[in-house]
Order: structure tokens, then C-alpha cells, then sequence
């Protein structure tokens, strides 16, 4: 399809106020009179609450306020349900949610229990020490093996366990593979938590102006519309009385999209006691546990195959740390749950989990929301299997595709949006076949590596695929606005963390109307100018807002039409549209501006045609039937060290296929993005939490994320399957980057110390934990390789 | 946390038990002690800075010393609080005549250490409370050197250390356990190097 602004590598919109510090982030909005708010956060991970006692903050010159749980009164409520559990038969769902502040009992490290409003932060800072919180400390629940155990302490009293959840989901009959497999393998495989870490930490500014009776609230949220929905019903105001802005946001991945944080629920409520303005930004120590986290989980995985490499059948049982509260429902487990079956037929599948409570930071979606400890088992199970059945790891992968003529192909069990697991379209061999060509793999494996390891050096190469599900409902909306000035408007519900919206929204509008994309201005982010939709999350803002964009503006596009061709007497398939003005295509000297048609279109005086709206604008809607599945294949060649067990990236290739393509450039800064997290997630980033539930590495000293310098270039292709969901075709791309990098690593490193013969089930890796697995394979070994290399 | 060790002390078993029971040689010799009060019975309140990599804050302390069989052990509960967290337990100390001049102390502590300074502090924890206790116990040696060699009160004729060089010694632990340690522990070094260096420039500005 011809197009002049889809799929150009157009720079981006927004880039130059963000590097000219002219964008406005929630830490910029300075009002007068603002107050400041510093919480008292619990130092137990599991304790009783005796006593708070804030008499002495009170008293702290500057301190103008301080509320803890009891001054809340009938505020004081337990967040919603963001996610109902889906319909899935036998399932078990205890709903326990995150309270504003603690009132009897902390049940993660660093809960909240008191709010300080100071005329300044440090002040408010300064008056923490005041708060005596006496507590009984509890034994904590920390392993989320042992959370189940009888004698495991109660972490809800309410509750005779600490099970959260308890889902299973099957395909076929997963027992009737046995007398047909020629190899079953069983692995326990672990993945360890991780936080996002966005640049940009939390923060919420709230004011309310009595003499409007208007609440404005800048908030870092992902979720905008939402947030307003949510705190005009708890302060009991009309949502037209509230005004949520998502202004910039230095990095969402996720926990941004979780909502009702204790700090999003007091500072508006906070302001309007009080009735000045009131700030509270996180600060990074914070970050750390009052920020939601992800991925803690351990599976009991089974793979039964056939001699020739075929897939029979899948069984994966695991356990899911859910946190202290499951405010976000079932989405990250049943994502681990669905992604497992990845590009891959497999006819037999039973899966089941049991979500568990533990002692630590609430889990909900960060980039991957759940799907790379799906690719991490699968992946992992192919590669132990083609070793075990001596088949090449990309053979065993081909092999077990779905064809192209599989598609739309019905997993037959529901994924996170309620609705079956049914991929819409797909075409996995293309794309891995350009990532062997591109890595060179076969050449690798037959010269390449054979000659590195006669000069001592440690190459292995990795190859895995994944899918992604994105793009689920259930709606976002646009409005299109051609303004007498013949600049656009464009205004859409979602709120942006830096995915480009001003620009790729924009070409998709600027393809309708033929207008510059930089003649479009884009409105993201605050209920003023849109007040429908739900927010950023499961790579949806391309599909679900892209295509609520590209509706609003063919209906803006049929209304310059009609009304061009009513002037010009033409039929509009004889009119053109391009370069900001509307024409006949025989009399281009009669062109008419856009601008001059959304005045002629907004008379000031004189009669309209009964029916006629006003202006050259219109508001869409998109809601897709169900998400559509993205895919991908990522290839590496890394070095291993085998005296420091550091490793260092030499190629790192992505082939992505997520549909038709907006703006490649933006596609690849998010490729890249992911691959970041992926790396840090993979070999460098990991929380430790001591048995009492302490979070030990709660700063950028000893949470290592992977820097310039750890990060390669990374080389990337497409592959365009467009999605039959949607009009534009396209496929989300967020997370894409971010979900097979565990499995990746695994594969690379194993195929590097392939003389080790490790078998790697965990992710995260380190340097530690390399050394400690060669060691625990060969321990003398090891002793013998340093000793060589220390002479 | 645990911290356990010995030390000798170049004194009568007796002489080393007073030591351990007067406030006022305590207070001089224990580092970072802006305060220690005796209470009660065999209670003490104190104020102590501690620095733990970045982590420097005050914590009020109180001491109960219990099981107190003289002068063979007793058993100290600590429950410390401060803006940047808390450390609370208890440690067994016994003490051993060895000779008439030479008093052999066990010490085996288990604490629970919480907020900052343990999810900040964590990589120096260690180390920075085995020094603590090292510099604390010659510190109290040197004072019971001063007591034996006359009979002058201890505060006359002993100088503490100053809270910079108590940090500097701290740091110079950090740094001599660090490359002491196996190889692949050095992929850290570099970052306590830094530290170190902060270290440095922080305790000159205090």
C-alpha cells in the first residue's frame, strides 16, 4: 500500500521540547503556597502495628499536618480491584488490595503509615524521626516456596493461607502424550524479582480550587482517565470537577499503570483538606519498594517430544509471588500462563498456578507483564530437548512453528483480556531465517566459534523466538480537529511515557488528511481534552489509539471532502487532499487551504443546512475483538570470561515482525529500550530481600543496572504480518525487546562454557552466580581454569 | 547480622568487668557515642552516630544488660533506633581469665538490622560492624592500659579517637577485607573504591 507518512522513519514531534528542557514533568508544576508531603514509611516487612504516634511531628516547626491511618476516617479504604480474575472454570481469587496507609498491620517493607505535610520537603524529611511507629514484628513470608506451608505465618489474617490465587487452564490431555513420547524432560525453573526503574520516579501535585471547585491533579500515572474516574468517586466529586493530567513521564514499563497508590489516593484528598496545593514526588530509595515490582515465579515445566524433535505436549505447574496485595488481579501469571505456548504448536497443555502472598513489594505488570517467564520455560525446555534429541536449536524451533496456514489459530485457553488465547495472524520462519542470515549462525557454528576456543576464548551464540500478546481492549478513542489556522489537533485519552505518541499518532493522522505531521499537535494524557479511555498498558497504544486516531481521522477526512466538493461542485473521488490543501485534480490553481475550509466550516453569521456540525472535527472510537499476537526472534553472540564469569555482548540481532510498521525509528528505540531491561534483567539486576523481608540492595550502588557500556548496538529487522484486527494492520511492539533476553542469555552462556555442561534454570544470572553454577558442576574444573589464567 | 569474635585484653579479669560497666569510659571509647547514659540497673541509654557507606544517622540506643554472672558473662539486648533504620538483638559476652594480666573476651551478637541502613548500607554492613567492634574493644584496652598504669581516672590520661579517624579506620577496613576476599569478588572493588574515596571526603568534612 502506497502511504506518505505511515512507515517513514519520521523524527520525532515532542523531541525537541524534551531536549530543550521545555517538557513539563509532575516535578516541574511549582504552585504557590504548595505544601510538601514525606511518608513515614514501616521498617518491618510483617508486623503488628501497636501504636503510631505523631504528637511529636505535629509539634516540629513547619510540620503543618501530619494524617495517619485513623485521621483518614471513612477515606481510609482498601484500593480497587483493577483486574477481575477472567472466566476461567474452578478458578480461586482472593482479593486483597493495598491500603492508603497501614493501619494495623505492615505487610511489605516500607508500606506507608503516616503522611507529613511540611511547608518544605526537607522539613517534612526532617520530621519522619518524630513518628514513633511501635510494632510487634512478625516472622515474615519471604520464599514463595514455603509460603504455602502449614505452619507459614498468615500474612491476611482473613485468609487460612497465603494463597492468592489457583488457576488451571488445559488444551487437549496432556497424559494422553505419554505412549506416543520418545523423550519427556523435566526441569525447575526460576525467575527472580527485578524492578522497572524508570528514570522518572513516581509523583503526584494536587490542587483544589474551592472558588471553581475544581481538583487538578498532575500525576506520573499511565492510566490518566482512570485516576479521574477513581478519585472524583472516593472524594465524592462529579469527574467533570476533576481534571487528571499524565504530563510527560520519564518511563512508565508498567507499574505506572498500576493505580490507587497510596500517594495517587492521599495527596488530592491531602489538598483539599488543607486547601492548598501539595506535592509528593518519589524519591529513589523509595522507588525501590513503594513502586510495584514483577517476576518472581518457580515452574515445575515437562516437555514431551517426539524422536523427531515435535512437540506432544507441554505440562507447567508453578507458583507466582504475587506481593503483599493483588491489586492487579491475574494478568502476569496468566501471561506467563499463555506466552509459554509461544510461535509453537503444541497440541496437549496443562498449566496451572497458584498465585501466593508474600512479605514484599506488590506485584504488577512490568514490560513483559509475566510473558518472559512463559518464553524463559519454553525456550529453555526446546533447548534441553534438541541436546537431548541432538537436533540443532533452530531446527527444533522451525519445526514445531505454526505455519502461516494455521492462523487465526486457537490456543483454547483465555489470555489476560477474558477472551480466548487466539493468535490473529503470524509467520515465524521468515523471521528466523533473517536472524541466522543476519548473525551469521551457521558460519559461527562452523568456523567461527571452533577458531575462537583454540585461542582460549569462551563464544557461544543464542537463538530463541517469542510471541507477544498486545493490543487488547478494550477501547481507546481520538478527536481530530482541523482549526481554522489549518494546524490539527489531535487529542487522545492515553497517557505517554515517551513511546513517541506525538509523532506516531500524528503520521497516522497526517496519512488521512495530508497535512504535515508537524502541523499536528498532539494532546495526550489529561481528561480536559479527552475523557474516554483507559490508559497505557500490554503494547496497545499504537493498535488500540493508533486506530481510534486513523477512525477519527477518515471521518475528518469525509468531512473536508464533502464540504470541498460542495465549493468546488467536483465529486470528491476527484479531489485531492495533500500538502495542507484540497484541490480538484484538474484545477490544482482552486485549492483551498484547510484552514479556510474549517472556517467555511464554522460560519460566524448566515443559515446552515438543518443537521450540519459545526467545524472540520470528529471523535472516534477503536476497540479490537481481542489482542493480536506479535512476534519475534532474537540472536546473540556473546564472550564469557572464565576468570571474572563477566560476559560481553558481541551481536545482538532482533527480528521483529509486530505488523504493519508506524515509524520504523521510533520501532527501534523501543526494540532497543527492551533490550536494555532485558540484558539488566537477564545478567545484572536482581532484589534480595533477607529472610525478614528487608529488601538489601535498595540503591543504584547495589542494584546494578546495565549501563552504556553493557548494552551493544543492536541490529534489527522486520518482518510486516499485518494484523486483520484492525485497519492499520498493526501489532504492538513495547515489550517486544524485554521478553526472550532470560532465555537468550541461558542459551549463549551454556553454548560458551559448553565444557561445563551447565544446565542454566534461573534468570537472573551474574558473575556470582555463573561462577557458583560451573563450580557446583566441576569443581575442580574451575580451580584449574583459574589457575591457568592467573599465570 | 552476626558478629562474633575474641579479644584479649592486657588486664585482670575483674579490672575488664568494671571497664565494661562504667558509662563514663564507655561513652568515650565506643565509636560514634555522642551520648550514653546509665538509666537503670544495668540500663543504659545511648546516642550513636553510625556511618555506613552513605548511610549516617543517629541512633538512640538502649542497652539492658541481664544474666549477669561477674565477672564471667552477661548478655546485652540492644534495641537501636534512628531516622535512617534500627539494629536490635542480643550479644553474649564472657570473658576468661587467662593469666593474671590477660582476660580472653567471647563475643557472639545476632542482630536484626532494618530500613536504610540495612537496604542502603547492606554491601558495608558487615564489615563496618566487625570493625566497629575491633576499634571499640582496642579503644577499651587503651583505657584499661591508662587505668592500670595509674590510678587517675580513665578520661584523664586517654584520648579516644575522633569521629575522623574512627571513619578512616572504618574505610581502611572496608578496603583490606574487600581485596582480601576470593577473585570474583573484585568485580566489586571498583565500586568500593568509590566509596572509599566519598568516604574520605565525608568524614573530612565532619
Amino acid at each position: 500500500m502506497e502511504t506518505t507518512y505511515i512507515g517513514k522513519p519520521v523524527l520525532r514531534n515532542e523531541d525537541e521540547r524534551l531536549l530543550t528542557g521545555q517538557a513539563l514533568f509532575t516535578d516541574d508544576v511549582h504552585l504557590p503556597g504548595m505544601l510538601h508531603v514525606a511518608f513515614v514509611r514501616g521498617e518491618y516487612a510483617h508486623a503488628r502495628i501497636l501504636k503510631v504516634d505523631a504528637s511529636a511531628a505535629r509539634r516540629r516547626p513547619g510540620v503543618i499536618a501530619v494524617f495517619t491511618a485513623e485521621d483518614l476516617g471513612s477515606y481510609w479504604k482498601p484500593g480497587p480491584l483493577l483486574v477481575p480474575p477472567p472466566p476461567i472454570e474452578r478458578l480461586v481469587f482472593n482479593q486483597r488490595t493495598q491500603v492508603p496507609l497501614a493501619k494495623d498491620k505492615l505487610r511489605h517493607y516500607g508500606e506507608a503509615v503516616a503522611a507529613i505535610v511540611a511547608e518544605s520537603r526537607y522539613l517534612a524529611e526532617d520530621a519522619i524521626a518524630d513518628v514513633i511507629v511501635e510494632v510487634e514484628p512478625l516472622d515474615a513470608v519471604v520464599d514463595l516456596e514455603k509460603a504455602l506451608d502449614p505452619g507459614a505465618p498468615l500474612i491476611h489474617e482473613g485468609l487460612n493461607s497465603n494463597l492468592a490465587a489457583h488457576v488451571i487452564q488445559e488444551k487437549g490431555d496432556y497424559h494422553s502424550v505419554f505412549p506416543g513420547a520418545d523423550v519427556v524432560i523435566k526441569k525447575r525453573l526460576l525467575y527472580d524479582r527485578g524492578t522497572a526503574a524508570a528514570m522518572e520516579n513516581r509523583g503526584v501535585v494536587a490542587q483544589w480550587d474551592a472558588a471553581s471547585q475544581q481538583l487538578t491533579v498532575w500525576d506520573t500515572t499511565q492510566a490518566p482517565i482512570p485516576i479521574r474516574n477513581g478519585l472524583a468517586r472516593m472524594l465524592g466529586l462529579s469527574e467533570s470537577q476533576v481534571r487528571v493530567v499524565a504530563p510527560f513521564i520519564g518511563g512508565g514499563f508498567g507499574p505506572k499503570i498500576m493505580m490507587f497508590y497510596p500517594e495517587e489516593v492521599l495527596i488530592p484528598w491531602i489538598a483539599m483538606q488543607l486547601k492548598r496545593p501539595v506535592k509528593w514526588i518519589e524519591d529513589r530509595w523509595e522507588n525501590f519498594f513503594a513502586t510495584t515490582q514483577e517476576r518472581g515465579q518457580v515452574h515445575e515445566a515437562e516437555i514431551a517430544l517426539s524422536a523427531d524433535g515435535r512437540i506432544l505436549g507441554v505440562k507447567d505447574v508453578f507458583l507466582h509471588d504475587t506481593g503483599a496485595y493483588d491489586p492487579y488481579g491475574l494478568t502476569v501469571p496468566i501471561n506467563s500462563q499463555c506466552t509459554l505456548l509461544g510461535p509453537y504448536s503444541v497440541p496437549n497443555y496443562y498449566s496451572e498456578f497458584k498465585a501466593v502472598f508474600t512479605n514484599k513489594p506488590i506485584v504488577t505488570p512490568y514490560r513483559g507483564a509475566g510473558r518472559q517467564h512463559g518464553v524463559f520455560v519454553m525456550e529453555r525446555l526446546l533447548d534441553f530437548a534438541a541436546k537431548e534429541l541432538n537436533i540443532d536449536r533452530a531446527e527444533i524451533r522451525r519445526k514445531n512453528y505454526l505455519s502461516p496456514e494455521d492462523f487465526p489459530h486457537n490456543h483454547q485457553i483465555i489470555y489476560q483480556d477474558f477472551a480466548p488465547l487466539v493468535y490473529d495472524s503470524g509467520n515465524y520462519s521468515p523471521a528466523l531465517d533473517k536472524a541466522l542470515e543476519m548473525i551469521g549462525y551457521e558460519k559461527f557454528i562452523r568456523e567461527e566459534q571452533p577458531r575462537l576456543r583454540v585461542e582460549g576464548k569462551h563464544a557461544g551464540i543464542g537463538i530463541v523466538s517469542y510471541v507477544e500478546g498486545t493490543g487488547i481492549g478494550p477501547y481507546e478513542g481520538a478527536r481530530v480537529t482541523v482549526e481554522a489556522s489549518g494546524k490539527v489537533c489531535l487529542a487522545t485519552g492515553v497517557g505517554t511515557q515517551g513511546q513517541g505518541h506525538f509523532t506516531a499518532f500524528a503520521q497516522v493522522v497526517a496519512e488521512q488528511l495530508g497535512v504535515d505531521v508537524k502541523d499536528i499537535r498532539v494532546v495526550t494524557g489529561d481528561t480536559r481534552e479527552f475523557n474516554w479511555g483507559t490508559g497505557t498498558f500490554a503494547s496497545r497504544g499504537a493498535v488500540v489509539a493508533g486506530n481510534a486516531c486513523h477512525a477519527a481521522a477518515r471521518m475528518v477526512r469525509g468531512k473536508i471532502l464533502r464540504l470541498a466538493g460542495e465549493i468546488f461542485q467536483t465529486p470528491e473521488e476527484d479531489l485531492i487532499l495533500e500538502g495542507g490543501r484540497v484541490y480538484p485534480r484538474n484545477a490544482p490553481q482552486k485549492a483551498l487551504s484547510l484552514g479556510e475550509l474549517a472556517a467555511r466550516a464554522n460560519p460566524l453569521r448566515g443559515a446552515v443546512k438543518p443537521g450540519t456540525e459545526p467545524g472540520l472535527e470528529a471523535t472516534a472510537y477503536f476497540g479490537p475483538e481481542r489482542g493480536c499476537t506479535a512476534s519475534g526472534v532474537h540472536a546473540l553472540i556473546l564472550e564469557v570470561d572464565p576468570l571474572t564469569m563477566m560476559v560481553e555482548i558481541q551481536r545482538y540481532v532482533v527480528v521483529h515482525d509486530c505488523g504493519r510498521v508506524i515509524n520504523p525509528m521510533i520501532l527501534e528505540g523501543q526494540i532497543h529500550g527492551g533490550v536494555a531491561q532485558g540484558i539488566g534483567n537477564a545478567f545484572y539486576e536482581q532484589l534480595v530481600f533477607a529472610p525478614n523481608g528487608q529488601l538489601l540492595n535498595a540503591s543504584f550502588m547495589d542494584y546494578l543496572l546495565p549501563t552504556a557500556s553493557e548494552v551493544p548496538n543492536v541490529e534489527n529487522a522486520h518482518v510486516e504480518t499485518p494484523s486483520p484486527l484492525n485497519p492499520l494492520g498493526v501489532k504492538g511492539a513495547g515489550e517486544a525487546g524485554a521478553i526472550p533476553t532470560g532465555a537468550l542469555f541461558a542459551q549463549a552462556i551454556e553454548d560458551a562454557l559448553r565444557e561445563y555442561d551447565l544446565e542454566i534454570c534461573e534468570i537472573p544470572l551474574s558473575p556470582n552466580r555463573l561462577f557458583e553454577l560451573v563450580k557446583e558442576r566441576v569443581p575442580q574444573n574451575i580451580e584449574v581454569t583459574l589457575a591457568t589464567n592467573e599465570h | 547480622m552476626k558478629i562474633e569474635g575474641e579479644f584479649t585484653f592486657q588486664g585482670a579479669r575483674e579490672r575488664v568487668w568494671e571497664l565494661l560497666q562504667d558509662p563514663e569510659v564507655l561513652a568515650q571509647t565506643l565509636p560514634g557515642t555522642e551520648k550514653l547514659e546509665k538509666t537503670g540497673e544495668d540500663q543504659y541509654e545511648s546516642a550513636m552516630r553510625v556511618q555506613v557507606g552513605p548511610v549516617n544517622g543517629v541512633f538512640s540506643c538502649k542497652v539492658t544488660l541481664k544474666d549477669k554472672q561477674p565477672p564471667e558473662r552477661y548478655t546485652m539486648l540492644v534495641d537501636s533506633k534512628g531516622a535512617q533504620g534500627f539494629a536490635n538483638g542480643a550479644a553474649q559476652v564472657e570473658l576468661a581469665a587467662q593469666s593474671a594480666n590477660s582476660t580472653l573476651m567471647k563475643y557472639q551478637a545476632e542482630l536484626q538490622v532494618g530500613g536504610r541502613l540495612a537496604g542502603v548500607g547492606q554491601r558495608l554492613l558487615d564489615t563496618v560492624g566487625r570493625s566497629m567492634t575491633r576499634q571499640a574493644l582496642e579503644a577499651l584496652n587503651q583505657a584499661l592500659q591508662a587505668r592500670i598504669a595509674g590510678d587517675s581516672p580513665a578520661a584523664q590520661t586517654y584520648t579516644a579517637p575522633t569521629q575522623a579517624e574512627f571513619a578512616r579506620a572504618v574505610a581502611k577496613d572496608v578496603l583490606r577485607e574487600s581485596f582480601r576476599s576470593r577473585p570474583a569478588v573484585w568485580i566489586g572493588a571498583g565500586v568500593v573504591i568509590i566509596i572509599f574515596l566519598a568516604w574520605i571526603i565525608l568524614s573530612t568534612i565532619n
